[in-house]
């Protein structure tokens, strides 16, 4: 069809009668399957005859869900079939299919567009097959998916950011060619598991990670991820798998991982991490396994030593066995680490917390706080025509719209969560919802610079009782953007600021005007209460973290669209990148052009060679154009390798009927690092 | 350590009662005997707990064409007891999370196959058999 996929021609026998027409239906897209495989050297589907649909050999039926009195295909179900072939466009016929497993089987091709009719589709296993091209984008508009396993593939390029946009709970995208960037949306993802090992992801690990809260186990192994760990990862409560072994990370351990409570498995072994481990995270309460060898580590906690589990070799530890030579430690240590230069985006609170913002000022407005906020939208208003001309109608009509703005605030909600890019949505959401910071965050970019910082001062020396309210006034409405999320992430790691919600505004205004955080700092003790203040400096030293990427977000603002435009010249970059770090790469081997369909028939009766070589399809065609150089040999090779196992044997392999080696392997690929107890044999007593 | 200490008192007391009677020579062989067994028991031990280490993986491997659903549900069953993380699972190719076909891998349980639509729990990574 117009989008290259392939269909068969089914003619369906007059003679046959079905129970109802969705198995009619079933019946013509199990026959197109059944003419598109090439293979099947277990006699799989020698059963799909007749109008029985339910009684063939991995079909499934139910009563259908929305009539119970009608049977209907519900699941699929080939795994470890070895089948070889393509999947037609005529499966899309199956629109009451709930799961679709077809792992270990040799299909190759794409994913039909037609696979978008299956709305009840609610697990997607198309892993250890041979698909190839671009991520196959129809699994986006599968509103039902909840488990999507790509895994053990040949898929390549980008990995859609609508991906992390979708209610998922399992994604299973490792051991393939994704390359470029990890979207900065990754952390909209509300799944419990994902694994993107075994692929070569590289820049930034996406701070966004923070608001993964039902997050149990993530794998990021074997990539080319070039950044400072995010101290977000503490905010994750329930995770209990942590693997970003054999990476290129950089800067040290971030002591809030110490917040994980969960943690069961960390693994960071085979970066460029440097620092002192964190006591923190050797105290975590159920961690079994802790394994950060080879590394630049110079300082090792106790409590790391008497965990069950733990691996500390090849790191500049003083009195540790097996560390690395003087010379390297030193040679490392000569180029300090600046996790500023990376780039990388901050961290942005997910826009869950934004909808009860607007919540929380509605309350407020109607009450007598609604004089106090009206003086203080009034304040900022001047501070902010200043900076925009535009802004000065807009203190005029503020105390009128307070009313009309929690209104349209309401609808505003649901729509950030419609756009694909709700990591930019949620900070105008926040200002949106009080009028005052709406307009601010327009000048809040030209507060940050250091010449809109002295205009704040002059407002503050006109008069001392505005003076204190307008310095109060700008830098809480700079956190006002960031206060009602920070409330929302500071409980987490600090229980103690949690209980006085009021002066956690009050502290984030100092972090947040770091350049000009002495006349600020000064003007917040005398007009706000001592205890407000004392919570401000222990959250303050975590802020900063925080803050100074917001530096780079105007920086990283533009640079985004000229990253996107050169993402085809960006693989010969990745690629000197991939050889500085050549261990451990996967084979890069030529995407396994499919057979076209009009020659699908005719290998049935006879495959021949022939017809193999016209045949290719339009969807190979675009992978071609990705050829990677070869890797070097490997450096070095550690105790815990991750074997990458990949199928380069082309698509040409399925119409040789006669070699169909089933899948022997039953364990493969490396388990969890787990050091055991050395064990020192005595050597034997001597005998006389 | 703690073998070479008895080890040197062995060695002592060896000489000792080789210079007085071949009395010695019978204990000293019960000892070896005792140390040799101690030895296999320690060397075997840690093989056993790597063994068991080695068992957690979530991911069931394959088990192509298990229509005896007495034996699948016995070997599933099994093999999910020992399932700790899907993620680790997942980095081996021919693993499904369920080896039940036809079941979906949010309802892993004995019948499940007779309807697809029913599942027993929302987050993967907490479904148990």
């Amino acid at each position: 069809d117009e989008f290259g996929d392939r269909g068969e021609n089914v003619t369906v026998d007059p003679s046959l009668v079905f129970q109802n027409d969705r198995l009619r239906n079933a019946y013509i897209a199990l026959q197109a399957w059944k003419q598109a495989i090439l293979s099947d050297p277990r006699n799989q589907t020698t059963d799909w005859v007749g109008s029985q649909v339910c009684s063939y050999t991995g079909v499934y039926c139910a009563p259908a869900l929305d009539n119970p009195n009608i049977r209907t295909v519900a699941g699929i179900d080939l795994n470890h079939g070895d089948i070889a072939g393509y999947l037609p466009q005529e499966l899309g016929l199956l629109v009451d299919l709930a799961l679709f497993h077809i792992n270990s089987n040799r299909f190759c091709g794409t994913v039909p567009h037609k696979f978008d009719r299956l709305k009840l589709l609610y697990e997607l296993d198309l892993s250890n097959n041979r698909f190839a091209g671009k991520f196959p984008e129809v699994v986006l508009r599968l509103p039902s998916l909840k488990f999507l396993d790509l895994r053990f593939n040949e898929f390549e390029g980008t990995v859609p950011r609508e991906l992390f946009d979708k209610d998922l709970d399992a994604i299973f995208i490792n051991d393939n060619r994704f390359v470029f960037d990890l979207p900065d949306n990754l952390g909209n993802s509300p799944v419990s598991v994902i694994v993107l090992a075994n692929n070569r992801f590289h820049g930034c690990i996406p701070a966004s990670l923070g608001n993964m809260s039902n997050l149990n186990e993530i794998i990021l192994m074997n990539n080319a991820f070039r950044s400072c760990l995010p101290s977000e990862i503490g905010l994750l409560k329930n995770l209990t798998v942590f693997d970003v072994s054999f990476n290129q990370l950089l800067g040290p351990l971030p002591n809030a991982v110490g917040n994980a409570v969960s943690m069961e498995q960390l693994n960071v072994a085979h970066n460029l991490l440097s620092g002192q481990i964190p006591a923190s995270i050797c105290m975590l309460p159920h961690l079994q396994n802790f394994t950060y060898s080879f590394n630049f580590f110079t300082s090792e906690p106790p409590a790391c030593l008497v965990l069950p589990a733990f691996d500390d070799r090849l790191n500049c530890l003083p009195a540790r066995p097996a560390q690395r030579p003087p010379p390297q430690c030193k040679s490392f240590f000569s180029k300090p680490v600046d996790c500023n230069s990376f780039k990388c985006k901050p961290f942005v609170p997910s826009p869950t917390p934004s909808p009860a913002t607007p919540v929380t000022p509605s309350p407020p407005s109607p009450s007598t706080p609604s004089p106090t906020t009206p003086v203080t939208p009034s304040p900022t208003t001047p501070v902010t025509p200043s900076p925009p001309s535009p802004s000065t109608p807009s203190p005029f009509p503020s105390p009128t719209t307070p009313s009309p703005f929690p209104s349209p605030t309401t609808p505003v909600t649901p729509s950030p969560p419609s756009p694909s890019t709700p990591s930019p949505f949620p900070s105008p959401t926040t200002p949106v919802t009080p009028s005052p910071p709406s307009p601010f965050p327009s000048p809040t970019p030209p507060v940050t610079p250091s010449p809109p910082s002295p205009s704040t001062p002059s407002p503050t020396t006109p008069s001392p009782f505005p003076s204190p309210t307008t310095p109060v006034t700008p830098s809480p409405t700079t956190p006002v953007t960031p206060s009602p999320p920070s409330p929302f992430p500071s409980p987490p790691s600090f229980p103690s600021p949690t209980p006085p919600v009021t002066p956690s505004p009050v502290p984030s205004p100092p972090s947040p005007t770091t350049p000009s955080p002495p006349s600020p700092t000064t003007v917040p003790p005398v007009h706000s209460p001592s205890p407000g203040y004392l919570p401000p400096p222990p959250h303050s030293s975590p802020i900063p973290p925080v803050y100074p990427p917001q530096h780079s977000p105007p920086s990283h603002t533009p640079k985004p669209p000229p990253s996107n435009s050169p993402s085809p010249p960006s693989p010969p970059h990745h690629s000197p990148a991939q050889r500085v770090y050549p261990y451990l790469s996967p084979p890069p081997s030529p995407a396994p052009p499919c057979i076209r369909t009009s020659s699908t028939p005719s290998p049935m009766s006879t495959p021949s060679p022939t017809p193999y070589l016209p045949p290719p399809s339009p969807s190979p065609p675009p992978p071609p154009v990705y050829v990677s150089p070869p890797p070097p040999p490997p450096v070095q090779y550690s105790s815990p390798p991750p074997p990458v196992y990949h199928s380069p044997p082309p698509c040409e392999t399925p119409p040789s009927v006669s070699p169909p080696p089933p899948p022997a392997p039953v364990y493969e690929g490396p388990l969890p690092p787990i050091v055991g107890l050395p064990y020192a044999s005595p050597p034997p007593p001597p005998f006389y | 350590m703690i073998f070479q200490q008895p080890s040197k008192t062995e060695k002592k007391e060896e000489n000792n009662l080789n210079k007085q009677t071949s009395m010695a020579n019978t204990y000293s062989w019960l000892f070896l005997a005792i140390c040799a067994t101690l030895l296999l028991l320690l060397s075997s031990s840690p093989t056993a707990d790597a063994g068991a280490l080695g068992m957690e993986m979530t991911w069931i491997p394959s088990m192509p064409m298990e229509e005896e659903f007495q034996l699948d549900s016995e070997i599933s069953r099994r093999i999910l007891a020992t399932t700790k993380y899907i993620s680790y699972g997942a980095l081996q190719r021919n693993t499904v999370p369920c080896s039940r076909r036809g079941a979906s891998y949010y309802n892993c349980q004995p019948g499940a196959q007779a309807n697809p639509y029913s599942r027993g729990c929302s987050a993967i990574t907490r479904c148990r058999s």
